[in-house]
């Protein structure tokens, strides 16, 4: 067995606010190996982001992991020391963000960004030159599909569109990242059109350069097509894995099943129905499975016990008690 | 319609557990309630009244800090902890003037301007504020009292006729770019009245930042008063004022320190009192993070 | 029962003076609503989709060309509209969070519309209001509570309350669940097309999101920098689009099913970028993009031509009507 580039077992993170403790993320669970493309898809409040900020440690000052290990490379990044950690974010891994014109900054110009960021990244082995770190900036953003580079860095963000702002995040990310990149949401504050151009270009990047992906969404079908295996969460909790296709060929869990159909299709067939009730708020979670006041297969003991994660063969894991134990 | 609206109710709860995350805010006011208490009760805390207006007792003047005077006298014998209490209800008489002229035409100005962005009634009324705020405030203060008679009343004239500008900018800001936002567009196409946008929809939009400019201006208010009063252009002798007590000490240091340095930690004291109140209230008006 | 039209536009144009020149947000657009219909307005941003919405509205007064709603002529801001065209007419905006004033309740919110209208006879708003929030399935509680405490699905339910209040016979939906979830969407797209059954009302519905418009229009209309490209009733968009641009989106929907997969054009690659609204193209505003160009595409604008009955498209693939060939 292969070790995992990534993997996320057990992890508990709440965030400490006025009204309480929201108790967000239940156990979350998450495997990445070399070269692979996950996807996680799931609703706004679901923990996503959160997750991947546990991941990236960048969680904000009211949010306390309460349990769970986080391995990358074999190294648990929760107990890193600073420098440790700052040298992983610098050389292995990095993030894209969702809104590119937030992850720039405004009054600086493109070229200073993204020629600070080669810097910090390079730092540790050589102390490169101007001239190199220039020439460097223009391979990534040559490498992001940007034309006249030259004329790019020497622009302020405003003055590029949306999807040439994206593409300038993608090349930034490039610059540190050799192993894994997430990417939360890439696409969703781009056209329909310009999404697609920015994730066949990611595709061919992470392909040609063997990168591992952890790619976010809450839209479905954005993440078809892209990523091999998925993960599906709801209220802080993984409740299904499984191959890409498989997933959707087969869907078990029942917010699975319903959020798959709650989707519009292209060919017709009606307004979807969406799915009856709402997300539980994290201040009152029960030790339960939190999809249970929503489900339509709901047994008795699901309202107590939170069902673990049962394997159905396929690599495809499913946490709910209609698929194991009791 | 106005009249039995709808009222929102204020969290008191939530309101205060924001503003005391910063214990330096719960500082700030301490130091001010503790300064207007004793204000409000100067009569009854100060040791020596009387010292407060016109008394001469030559045999005590300057004598340093003991136990009897705890700030020492100054030149005249007068205790100078009685004069700072009762100097104290001169500041903030200051604080409490001056806004309470400045803040409600201030105000209104710059949710007219903003509403009516673009047009006539923008320019007029922004480009009267823009002239009263070219001129450096202090020289304007200066100028005004010096033409008429230097008094306590007339530096207050002064000083509200070039403070309400900042809160018609303020305001304008916040009030002209709320004025495309989609609630305003959505109220304009129910139907509701100029009156009704400016001052319910928009107004209650602004009253974070102008409660926190409040808090801190009280500050500055007070620090302008001073000032004019320790060129002579405020409060007059005997008046116990702080700039007064300030600048009549002025002419004693270093041996006799305590007659200008005690009145001037006063207003520092003050003065920080209602910046870090200042914050505090800033952070009540903040949007909670998640 | 002849199917008479509820708003009629002709020739809508809207231009913008910025300080960097004039913007064309509309230019010459031209459609109807039928009564009780969906027609849907699609299109990627910078396309004017929603300035058509907000001049028709009246936020905006239009440059040129006519707006008229059951007969009568109301191309005038809305500052200068009766009391009673504002009662008919109601916008639901995209983005929840600054449609509704985040200093105010939401019983405040709702009764805003009520109290200008002197809708409640007995002069009891409140109870008013609680016969909105029971509509848009609200718990009363929430009446006191301010709109940032709510989900984004709860904000829009309010939101489209308030456009109902007035009892309205047309409703602008301008980008209504862009911004929720796609198990929210569901529930808001079926409480609004109850709401159409139940009241007889009339909308139009812009979206860039072409999987729902499919499900919730009858007609729609594709825009491309501030024009209409192509218009047609839903079922023949979808499966028989003509114009290059609507291929081209069509061809980039994301889409989960093989059946989907399979209904999509073959897909069209766009060469270059979108250009800004500054400087649109001459001739048609596509032809930068369009793997078909040809020479006149450059110089004139096409005109919109009734290629098939009810299909309307303007591009020089299809210069004339199918059977006039």
């Amino acid at each position: 067995m292969t070790e995992q580039l990534l993997e996320v077992k057990d992890l508990h993170v709440n965030y400490k606010v006025y009204e309480g403790l929201l108790k967000v993320l239940n156990g979350v669970f998450l495997r990445v190996s070399e070269k692979e493309k996950v996807g996680i898809i799931g609703e706004s409040g679901c923990g996503k982001t959160t997750t991947m900020k546990a991941i990236m440690r960048i969680l904000a000052a009211n949010a306390i992991v309460a349990g769970g290990t986080i391995a990358y490379k074999g190294q648990d990044i929760l107990q890193l020391e600073r420098q440790e950690l700052m040298r992983l974010r610098r050389t292995s891994m990095s993030m894209i963000f969702q809104d590119p014109t937030a992850a720039l900054n405004p009054v600086f110009k493109v070229g200073e960004q993204l020629e600070d960021i080669v810097r910090y990244s390079e730092s540790t082995t050589n102390a490169p030159t101007k001239r190199e770190v220039r020439i460097r900036a223009v391979e990534l953003l040559k490498s992001a599909a940007l034309p006249e580079p030259e004329r790019i860095l020497d622009s302020y963000p405003f003055q590029l569109s949306g999807g040439m702002r994206q593409r300038v995040c993608i090349a930034m990310s490039l610059a540190s990242a050799k192993d894994l990149l997430i990417a939360d949401e890439p696409g969703t504050s781009l056209d329909v059109t310009i999404e697609d151009q920015i994730m066949r270009l990611l595709k061919e990047i992470v392909e040609e350069r063997g990168l591992s992906v952890i790619l976010i969404s809450h839209s479905v079908g954005a993440v078809k097509g892209f990523v091999t295996k998925l993960y599906v969460m709801y209220a802080g909790t993984m409740v299904e894995e499984a191959p890409a296709e498989e997933l959707f060929s087969n869907p078990v869990h029942p917010y699975t099943q319903s959020l798959l159909k709650a989707v519009p299709k292209l060919t017709g067939g009606g307004v979807p129905e969406g799915i009856a009730g709402r997300i539980p708020s994290y201040l009152s979670v029960t030790d339960g499975c939190r999809f249970a006041s929503r489900c339509r297969f709901v047994k008795e003991h699901c309202h107590t016990t939170a069902p673990p994660a049962f394997d159905i063969g396929n690599n495809h894991r499913v946490a709910c008690f209609a698929y194991g134990g009791s | 319609m106005k009249r039995t609206m709808s009222r929102a109710r204020f969290d008191y709860r939530r309101s205060w557990h924001k503003f005391s995350k910063n214990f330096l805010s719960v500082v700030g006011l301490g130091v001010v309630l503790l300064v207007a208490l004793v204000a409000i009760f100067a009569p009854y805390l100060a040791p020596y009244p009387g010292h407060a207006e016109f008394y001469v007792d030559y045999p005590e003047a300057r004598e340093s800090p003991n136990w009897a005077h705890i700030f020492g006298t100054d030149q005249f014998g007068r205790d100078i902890l009685s004069r700072v209490i009762f100097g104290f209800r001169y500041s903030l008489m200051m604080a409490v003037v001056v806004l309470s002229l400045v803040v409600l035409p201030g105000v209104v100005l710059g949710l007219v301007a903003g509403y009516y962005r673009g047009g006539k009634v923008d320019m007029v009324i922004m480009r009267t504020a823009d002239i009263f705020l070219a001129v450096p405030p202090l020289v304007l203060a200066l100028s005004i009292t010096s033409v008429l008679t230097p008094s306590v009343f007339n530096a207050m004239m002064a000083v509200s006729l070039m403070w309400w500008p900042w809160y018609t900018r303020l305001v304008y800001s916040i009030s002209s770019s709320l004025r495309n936002e989609a609630f305003v567009q959505a109220a304009e196409i129910a139907g509701a009245s100029p009156f009704h946008i400016i001052f319910r929809e928009i107004l209650p939009n602004c009253l974070g930042p102008i409660l926190t400019k409040m808090t801190l201006d009280a500050g500055w208010v007070i620090l302008i008063g001073a000032s004019l009063s320790f060129v002579g252009l405020g409060a007059q002798p005997p008046t116990p004022d702080l700039g007064t007590m300030v600048s009549d000490g002025a002419k004693f240091l270093p041996e006799q320190w305590w007659i200008s340095i005690f009145p001037a930690m006063t207003i520092v004291l003050v003065i920080l009192g209602f910046n870090l109140l200042g914050d505090g209230v800033r952070d009540m008006f903040a949007a909670e993070a998640v | 029962m002849p199917v008479e039209e509820i708003l009629t536009v002709k020739g809508l144009s809207k231009y913008f003076k910025t300080t960097r020149g004039v913007v064309k947000a509309v230019e010459d657009v031209s459609f109807s609503v039928m009564k009780n219909e969906t027609f849907g307005l699609v299109g990627e941003s910078g396309s004017g989709k929603s300035t058509v919405g907000h001049v028709i509205m009246g936020i905006y007064g239009p440059t040129a060309g006519s707006i008229t709603f059951m007969g009568k002529d109301i191309s005038m801001g809305v500052g200068r509209r009766p009391k009673e065209l504002k009662k008919q007419l109601q916008i639901v905006f995209q983005d929840p969070a600054s449609s509704l004033n985040p200093r105010r309740t939401i019983m405040q919110i709702l009764e805003l519309p009520l109290r200008v209208h002197h809708l409640a006879p007995d002069g009891n708003y409140r109870e008013k209001v609680f016969e909105i929030m029971n509509l848009i399935e609200l718990p009363r509680e929430f009446a006191e509570r301010y709109p940032g405490e709510q989900g984004g699905g709860e904000k829009q339910a309010v939101a489209i309350g308030r456009a109902l209040a007035t009892g309205p016979t047309f409703i602008v939906l301008d980008e209504p669940t862009s911004a929720l979830d796609v198990s929210i969407q569901a529930k808001i797209i079926n409480m609004l097309m109850k709401f159409q059954k139940d009241f007889n009302l009339s909308y139009l519905f812009i979206t860039h999101n072409l999987s729902l418009m499919r499900n919730v229009a009858q007609r729609v209309a594709i825009m491309y920098l501030g024009k209409i490209v192509e218009l047609a009733d839903t079922p023949e968009f979808f499966s028989n689009p003509l114009h290059p641009y609507t291929k081209m989106l069509l061809s980039a929907v994301p889409v989960i099913t093989p059946e989907e997969e399979a209904l999509k054009p073959e897909k069209v690659r766009s060469t270059g970028e979108i250009s800004g609204a500054l400087n649109i193209p001459p001739g048609c505003s596509f032809h930068p993009r369009c793997p078909f160009v040809m020479d006149t595409c450059s110089k004139v604008v096409p005109s919109m031509v009734e290629y098939r009955k009810g299909h309307y498209v303007a591009c020089y693939l299809y210069p004339s009507a199918l059977n006039a060939e």
